[in-house]
């Protein structure tokens, strides 16, 4: 076991609110992960040294566990791509496995990517490093949909390069998970740069999920866009940390920090960090959260329509999820998100 | 004739505070009528028709509400609502993220406890979109929310023509709506008439919605209190002369 | 229209001026047990604050400097002087027995004036002792107490201070409480009887006067049920070229269904390190506000805390903090809802400019048990050029469904639009940003009394238009 501290927030606060970052006791690594790979003929696909500069979301001290495993698949993308790269991991069980990405998307050129992660219902633990580069006026959309059980661990840190005018698309929906660790770090160094980040997630039992998201603005006139909107049941637990950091010289940029999150169980714990850090005068920074359960007035229109409480708080969950997974261009990963929810279609 | 609907001695007070708003009602509809409550603006209309809805807003200190042979008085909202009663909303609320269709197609589901297929759901749907006169684009957006106050009381009766109740219950559906729209919804009211069949309870204080029905009995409410019961003919009445005849009648002061 | 009192035209010599201290009473710089065992002689303190003292010492050496928030590197804590009695100290009823010169700096700051004009009572600290304390006949009739700690501690309400003191906040909350616990001096005790409404503010006015040396007064109030009161502290010092040291603690205890109001106009000089504690606990019903206005200080940790620990308990958070050349101002607040049908509400603007740093840090946590509770938290930054910064970091901590919490964040700068608008109707570029500054600043100037709206005001026109005196 190697003890981990895991999304580490950028700039600390107290320490007894114990959302500075999250310990986490990580099993020692077993080997590499074996995801099946599916990729378009024209895409260039190979192996190097991962990046030693990479910067990710999860923090310093994964990016040192990973290190061992220096060898990461590589995606070269040169044109615009219609049908996308498939990376589909599945946890097994008594496995401790890693693996390691770079996504390089060529000048003009959009790139699409989905990695899809399930469980064989163990308690494997799943970590997966992404190092993305958008070159000039590139564009990559990255779906995700998690979907790993309540036995198994998932760490997903992605760390992003964007150059002038290139744009980063991110969708990740989590479907429960024993202890799921979700960190982004986007490197908005291109003039004109944008992100946009949606993050669906439906937690039950005693699932818990960690996320630190983070854009760090020092192009000008970049652009970041976070969402999440997400639900609680049972016993689950969540921390979303999201950061919007305005460095020295990012004239012109602007950042939106939304998040909504249903509470549905009085046995759930939701610990919410929005940050904005602003060194530059001419930004623009807005953030907006809104934390509960449902409002009394809309609980009693939706029961005078024949739903009791539970029939609500499940097509209110539903619709969340579907909002954000509706913003997915992939059928088969829309499908395995709307899939969690529906019986018998 | 069964009544669909009887409610006896009903009184009802404020969640909050200590205050009696309905003080001992008693009114009996039967199947497939169509009663016309009037009175007031404060006479405790509103709060009649949220009381048979079990709203948490108020609660009932006495009486009984028997619907089609069942006390349901204490019974929660949306057992209430499965039983086969159906409120449109003076005022609805927005419901984001939920989108018309989604909602429409969960609560008949849930109703009826069959799986409907979406395919036959939209066609329905759609068709009855239609005799109300909305744009189809309605379907897919969340409900209520950005809607005029005329499209809102239009999902109102759009939900009421799906859902197919036995007894719709008409807060103020008229009010605030130009001529047009309270054509529509009029419209809507008769496609339920016709295709349901089921009893109506129209809370009103204007009557142009009542033009193109059959009203069976009218009431009047005054200050927590039913104060007169009569026909159609009353409709006309109150629409000449008002309510202060009575008023004085039922010994209340304007 | 009510009179203008108290500082109409400062500037910054108003608050600058200094007198001598050669013939005041210190102890030695730095901390040990025997210089803590001296101030507590020197205070003729009961034997159980003695052992808290030295008790708190030992906490204070054994617990960390914060690994967060703005760097404390420059207060050295071994040159600190930790209690400076002003010479004659003897506490006084009538301003004019007070020393002449203890008094010219009070009268200086408008303190003697403003209690004529409008307020129940005031307390003047200078240095680590009270010079001044005096309440209006009428409300010491209605059974109010105001008097300085130390009376308190030995008179009929000892055992109220022994029951309460650092309770709320314990010397093993921080370091610096844990300092404060050793070396506390002065600050004021307030009890507000049941039932009685105070229509006037009570005042207290904190000056340090000393060079290097340590501000550490305790303010405890008890408001007792269905009370009222409106407390005001004000404080300032003149700037020497060395760090000095405010570690003041503030413990509130609100009653059944009463309110206290706590404004703050600080404008401690650009010397000092404002390591200040507040905290509140409110019962069934009751009500804190702060009113808080951060000008002042080198560096500042301050995050006021209510305790909302009975039913239907409420708190309201307003602030403004200004930063300017030289200045690291880290405030906000906390918020515990430990109750059922608790709210909360905060409001804060900050300002950084001329390299200033403003952060708003601020924990709302909403407990199990405390259902049916509401949280609103807004904050709005404000950056006046681009070698400042401002930071905001509210963390919330939800640990029940049966809860609303919302929370709303901005940050921007002044708009060339507007700034063109208010040019157009022909006034400097400088007037209108500091106008412009001025409404961003209401939240908190609508909220304070008349005298204090303005001095406030003066305050933000003098770092906006640079230094006039």
């Amino acid at each position: 076991m190697s003890e981990l501290k895991l999304n580490v927030l950028p700039s600390p606060t107290w320490n007894w609110l114990r959302m500075n970052d999250t310990s986490y006791q990580a099993k020692n690594l077993t080997g590499g992960a074996a995801p099946k790979v599916c990729i378009p003929d024209k895409v260039r696909a190979g192996e190097e040294t991962f990046p030693k500069e990479f910067d990710g979301g999860i923090g310093r001290e994964f990016t040192d566990f990973l290190d061992k495993e220096e060898k990461a698949r590589v995606f070269d993308i040169d044109y615009d791509m219609a049908d996308p790269i498939r990376l589909r991991y599945q946890t097994g069980k008594d496995q401790a496995v890693s693996d390691r990405v770079m996504i390089n998307v060529a000048e003009g050129k959009k790139g699409l990517v989905v990695m899809n992660f399930t469980s064989d219902g163990s308690d494997g633990q799943l970590a997966v490093q992404t190092a993305v580069n958008i070159a000039k006026d590139a564009e990559l959309t990255l779906f995700s949909v998690m979907r790993t059980g309540d036995g198994s661990v998932l760490m997903n840190d992605i760390g992003t390069q964007i150059g002038d005018g290139g744009r980063f698309n991110l969708v990740q929906i989590v479907l429960g998970g024993k202890d799921i660790f979700l960190g982004v770090k986007n490197h908005l160094s291109g003039t004109a740069s944008e992100i946009d980040m949606k993050l669906g997630y439906y937690m039950t039992g005693d699932d818990n999920l960690d996320v630190n998201y983070i854009a760090s603005h020092t192009g000008q006139k970049t652009k970041c866009n976070i969402y999440a909107n997400g639900i609680l049941r049972d016993r689950s637990q969540k921390t979303f940390r999201g950061t919007i950091d305005f460095i020295k010289g990012c004239k012109g940029a602007k950042g939106d920090e939304l998040e909504d999150v249903l509470l549905m169980d009085k046995t759930v714990r939701n610990k919410t960090i929005p940050v904005i850090l602003c060194a530059e005068e001419d930004v623009e920074g807005n953030h907006g959260a809104t934390i509960g359960k449902l409002a009394s007035d809309i609980l009693f229109y939706l029961e005078s329509r024949g739903m009791d409480q539970s029939e609500v708080y499940e097509m209110m969950a539903r619709a969340r999820i579907d909002a954000i997974a509706d913003q997915i261009g992939d059928e088969e990963t829309r499908k395995l998100a709307k899939d969690y929810f529906q019986t018998g279609e | 004739m069964a009544d669909i609907l009887q409610v006896k001695d009903l009184k009802v007070k404020l969640a909050e505070e200590d205050t009696e708003i309905l003080h001992g009602i008693d009114l009996n509809v039967g199947e497939g009528e169509v009663h016309v409550l009037m009175g007031p603006n404060g006479a405790g209309k509103s709060t009649l028709g949220s009381s048979l809805m079990a709203d948490p807003r108020y609660v009932i200190t006495d009486g009984h509400i028997i619907f089609d042979g069942n006390d349901i008085t204490g019974q929660s909202t949306d057992k209430i609502a499965k039983a086969g009663i159906f409120m449109s909303f003076q005022n609805p609320v927005e419901v984001p993220g939920v989108t018309v269709a989604n909602f429409i197609r969960t609560a008949i589901e849930n109703k009826t406890g069959e799986h409907i297929k979406a395919w036959d759901f939209m066609k329905d749907l759609k068709k009855t979109m239609k005799v109300l006169d909305m744009d189809p684009s309605y379907a897919e957006r969340d409900l209520n929310v950005g809607f005029s106050g005329g499209e809102k009381k239009k999902a109102e009766i759009l939900q009421l023509l799906m859902l197919r109740p036995k007894l719709a219950i008409l807060d103020e559906t008229d009010s605030g709506l130009d001529v047009d729209a309270v054509r529509t919804v009029s419209a809507g009211i008769e496609e339920y008439k016709k295709t349901v069949g089921g009893a109506l309870l129209i809370i009103t204080h204007a009557t142009r919605i009542l033009e193109s029905l059959k009203v069976d009995k009218t009431h009047i409410l005054a200050n927590g209190r039913i104060i007169k019961d009569g026909g159609p003919e009353m409709v006309d009445d109150i629409n000449e002369n008002g309510f202060e005849k009575y008023l004085r009648e039922g010994g209340i002061d304007k | 229209m009510k009179e203008k009192a108290v500082v109409k035209d400062i500037d910054r010599s108003m608050y600058d001026f200094r007198y001598s201290e050669d013939d005041a009473y210190k102890v030695d710089e730095g901390l040990t047990p025997d210089i803590v065992k001296q101030i507590s002689k020197e205070k003729n303190d009961p034997e159980w604050m003695r052992d808290f003292r030295l008790k708190s010492l030992d906490i204070y050496n054994q617990i960390p400097v914060p690994d967060w928030g703005p760097s404390i590197e420059g207060l050295d804590m071994d040159h600190i002087v930790t209690y400076v009695r002003p010479h004659d100290n003897k506490m006084e009823n009538d301003w004019e027995n007070v020393p002449t010169d203890i008094k010219d700096t009070f009268e200086k700051l408008g303190i003697p004036q403003a209690e004529r004009k409008s307020l129940a009572g005031v307390g003047a600290q200078y240095d680590s002792e009270l010079v001044y304390h005096n309440v209006k006949d009428s409300v010491a009739e209605k059974g109010v107490v105001y008097t300085d700690i130390e009376s308190a501690l030995h008179g009929e309400y000892a055992d109220m201070i022994k029951e309460h003191f650092m309770k709320l906040v314990p010397p093993t909350d921080h370091k610096f409480a844990a300092l404060h616990g050793a070396v506390w001096s002065g600050g004021s005790f307030v009890y507000v009887p049941k039932g009685v409404h105070l229509d006037f503010p009570l005042q207290s006015y904190f000056r340090l006067n000393a060079k290097g040396a340590g501000q550490f007064e305790h303010t405890l109030i008890i408001v007792d049920d269905d009370a009222y009161l409106h407390f005001i502290e004000g404080c300032s010092a003149p700037k020497y070229n060395v760090a000095n040291l405010h570690a003041g603690c503030v413990e509130l205890f609100i009653g059944k269904n009463a309110t206290l109001r706590y404004s703050t106009i600080e404008n401690w000089s650009k010397n000092m390190y404002n390591l200040n504690t507040k905290r509140a606990r409110v019962e069934e019903g009751g009500k804190i506000e702060w009113i808080s206005g951060s000008f002042g200080s080198h560096v500042s940790y301050l995050y006021p805390m209510s305790v909302l620990s009975g039913k239907g308990s409420r708190s309201e958070f307003t602030s403004v903090t200004f930063a300017g050349k030289g200045q690291n101002l880290d405030t906000g607040c906390k918020v515990v809802h430990a109750a059922p049908d608790t709210s909360s509400y905060v409001n804060t603007r900050s300002i950084s400019k001329d390299g200033g740093i403003s952060t708003f840090r601020s924990a709302v946590t909403i407990a199990e048990n405390a259902t049916g509770s509401k949280s609103s938290v807004s904050c709005q930054s404000l950056m006046l050029d681009d070698i400042s910064r401002s930071d905001t970091i509210p963390a919330m901590d939800i640990r029940t469904s049966d809860a609303d919490v919302g929370h709303e964040a901005k940050i921007g700068r002044i708009s060339d639009d507007v700034v063109f608008y208010l040019m157009s109707r022909g006034m400097s570029e400088e007037d209108a940003r500091a106008l412009i500054v001025s409404g961003f600043a209401d939240n908190v100037g609508k909220e304070l009394p008349l005298e204090y709206a303005v001095e406030m005001n003066n305050l933000i026109q003098l770092e906006m238009k640079g230094a006039i005196g």
